[in-house]
Parts: structure tokens; C-alpha cells; sequence
């Protein structure tokens, strides 16, 4: 676990080679090639996945995501402390500037839905299968 | 295949198949380490799928028992179809034009599924290597590794007849695929720690000449894990609290 709580105003971007993610029939998918683990984030969560992935700082999403919601900032913030420390425990994202092939990718859609504390689901029935395939970026 | 041994050793049981693609630099040797087994396989099967070198040819030389047959475009997991289409045997093997068996690799798995009807499916571990300008310098790359893989495999028939071929629009997460449909089913697999697999890595691997596509047909599969009630045992989700 992290002694300290992430920074909020610093940008964050995906631990590449080894993390692959991609938005497939609207739904984010994140997969970390080195253990075979793959991610869900429901609806809140892929909206501060996109907006980070992006280049916004969790900050400034947090401030979006608190203002479409109409939600307290404090308790935006410290929702996305938590996720944004899951991420980073999991090693999917790691401190820096996004890549500029990813500002792009994906639809960024604010849920619809009241405003519910961000989740990402971890999936590990396929960690035995990917000892070869596929291979990492070169 | 014929030899001196009773046709009624399970390896005679056994049909290997090789799908390949413009494989004639490394088929020879794939299927000299097929014949090379010491538990001898009941046929070996080369789905040549479009080849436009001298495949066939070289598969044909290497050994008068390979059948030969042609298909056009159906890629790898296609190929395995049409060969597990036209194969005889009760169980049922795969090999890339461009991979190796160690000697015991089929003995070893008949033995164990010959001993125990319940194992549905054997798999065994496998090695990366390249090849060096000579035969004799071959560089591993890094250790044995679990090859949940179809070259690994040594599988039952009747796995398939329960759970259905491979996915042929899956050229590179249909073993991935294959092997979760198959324990979803409830069918059992067995991972045997020992090396029974080489793996070339070389500058026309398929896999990684499509690295982008392979990368995508996995998450691909994650999605659609992901999109259906979770089975019982299969995954282990750990929402965040």
C-alpha cells in the first residue's frame, strides 16, 4: 500500500508497454499484460479513466465530475484520492504527462446516472493464459 | 503411422496437427521433433493454409506418413478446425509449423490421460528460444513458463465434441479463449510442471508481426468476460469497497 495519498495536482498517465487499454462497445477495458489482470470501471470511474487518461490532472476532473453532479468537491476529491491510490497500487497508471496517442482515444461520456463513488473491478481468471501472448509493445 | 509397436498404445491415438503459413524455413524440423517422439502418434495432419513457398513440399519430405491438406485464408485457429475436422484420433494435438516438442512430450501426456478418464485436457510448460547462426547456438529466452496454449496441448476428443472448435475469428487469443470456455464447461485441465514445449522467437513470429491486433483481440476476450455473470470458480472479482 501507498504511505502517502496521491497527488491530485499532478497528471497521471498509463503504465505503458505493459498496461493496454482501449473503450470497446462503450465500456473501458484496461489490462496489465505483465500479470494477466484485467479492470472494469463503472460509469463514474470511466469518466475520470478518460479524463485522466487525457491529461487532465485528477484535480480537474474531480472539479467537472463534482460540478455535473452537483456533489460536494470534498468528497469528489477524496473519492478519486481512493480510486486514483487503486490505480496506482495496481500499477496501471504512473506519474507524467499522457502520451498524445491516448488524449484522443475513447468517447468521454458523463454518466447519466447520480453520482456514485467511482469502482474499478479486478478480474484475474485470465492471469495463467497470457505467459506468451500477446506480446508487449516493442 | 506404422512401427513396431501394438497399435493399441494410446499414442497411436494421437493425431498431431500443424497449421502453417508459408512455414518451409522451420517445418521440417517441427515435424522431425513430432516423429522423434517416443510414444509415436497415430497421424500427423499439415493444414497448409495458402502457402505461397514450398511448404507442403518440405511437410511431405519430411516425413512419408504427413498428410498434407490445403485451405485457404482461415487462419491459424482455422487450420487447427479443419485438421481436428479430418483427424481420426481419440485424442487430439497441435504444433506450429515453427515450435518443437521435447521427445517425451506426447508419452508423458498419454500416459497421464490414459491413466485418468477424468482429465479432460493436459498441458505442459514451455520455453522461448532463438535460434543463433547455428543450430548448436540457440539462446533461451527466460525460463519455463505454464504454456496454456494449443502446442502445449494433449487434449480428448471429446472436449471438443462438448465444448466446440476453436474460434476462428480469434487468430491469437483462440487458445485463451478455448481453454476458459472449456473449465467454464466444467471440463478438467491439467497443467503438468514440466518443459514439453519450445517456442521459436523469430522475425516472422505471427503473433508478434501483429502485436497491435493480438493486443486487442485479448482485451477483447477480457471485455467479454467481463460482460457475462461470473462462473463459479472462473474469476475472482475484487470490487473496490
Amino acid at each position: 500500500m501507498m504511505e502517502q495519498p496521491p497527488s491530485l495536482a499532478q497528471g497521471y498517465r498509463l503504465n505503458e508497454p505493459a498496461v493496454i487499454t482501449d473503450q470497446i462497445d462503450g465500456e473501458w477495458v484496461i489490462m496489465n499484460l505483465a500479470n494477466g489482470a484485467y479492470y472494469g470501471l463503472d460509469a463514474v470511474a470511466s469518466c475520470l479513466w478518460q479524463s485522466l487518461l487525457s491529461g487532465e490532472t485528477p484535480l480537474v476532473a474531480g472539479r467537472v465530475i463534482a460540478a455535473h453532479f452537483e456533489v460536494p468537491e470534498e468528497r469528489v476529491a477524496a473519492d478519486i484520492a481512493t480510486f486514483l491510490a487503486q490505480l496506482l497500487d495496481e500499477g496501471l497508471l504512473i506519474a507524467g504527462s499522457a502520451l498524445p496517442e491516448l488524449v484522443a482515444r475513447g468517447e468521454n461520456r458523463v454518466p447519466a446516472a447520480p453520482y456514485a463513488t467511482p469502482c474499478i473491478t479486478r478480474y484475474a481468471d485470465m492471469t495463467r493464459l497470457l505467459a506468451l501472448d500477446p506480446p508487449l509493445p516493442a | 503411422m506404422k512401427d513396431a509397436r501394438p497399435d493399441s498404445l494410446p499414442s497411436h491415438e494421437v493425431s498431431v496437427i500443424v497449421p502453417t503459413l508459408n512455414g518451409a524455413r522451420f517445418i521440417a524440423e517441427t515435424i522431425a521433433s513430432i516423429v522423434a517422439q517416443t510414444a509415436a502418434p497415430g497421424e500427423i495432419i499439415v493444414v497448409d493454409d495458402g502457402s505461397i513457398d514450398e511448404t507442403a513440399s518440405v511437410a511431405r519430405s519430411a516425413a512419408p506418413c504427413v498428410k498434407v491438406i490445403r485451405t485457404q485464408g482461415l487462419g491459424p485457429a482455422g487450420a487447427r478446425n479443419a485438421g481436428i475436422g479430418i483427424a481420426i484420433g481419440r485424442f487430439l494435438a497441435f504444433l506450429d509449423h515453427d515450435d518443437l516438442w521435447v521427445p517425451e512430450k506426447l508419452a508423458v501426456q498419454t500416459a497421464l490421460l490414459d491413466s485418468d478418464p477424468e482429465i479432460d485436457i493436459c498441458l505442459g510448460m514451455i520455453r522461448s528460444f532463438q535460434d543463433g547462426p547455428h543450430a548448436a547456438e540457440r539462446k533461451w529466452l527466460g525460463e519455463p513458463v505454464p504454456g496454456y496454449l494449443t502446442i502445449t496441448m494433449l487434449a480428448r476428443r471429446t472436449a471438443f465434441e462438448r465444448i466446440g472448435l476453436l474460434d476462428q475469428l480469434r487468430p491469437f487469443s483462440d487458445s485463451a479463449e478455448w481453454l476458459l470456455r472449456a473449465e467454464d464447461a466444467g471440463l478438467r485441465v491439467k497443467m503438468l510442471d514440466q518443459e514439453l514445449t519450445y517456442h521459436r522467437v523469430h522475425d516472422r513470429n505471427h503473433s508478434r508481426l501483429n502485436g497491435a491486433r493480438s493486443r486487442a483481440e485479448f482485451l477483447d476476450l477480457a471485455r467479454r468476460r467481463m460482460s457475462h455473470a461470473p462462473q463459479a470458480g472462473a474469476r475472482t472479482p475484487q470490487p473496490c469497497t
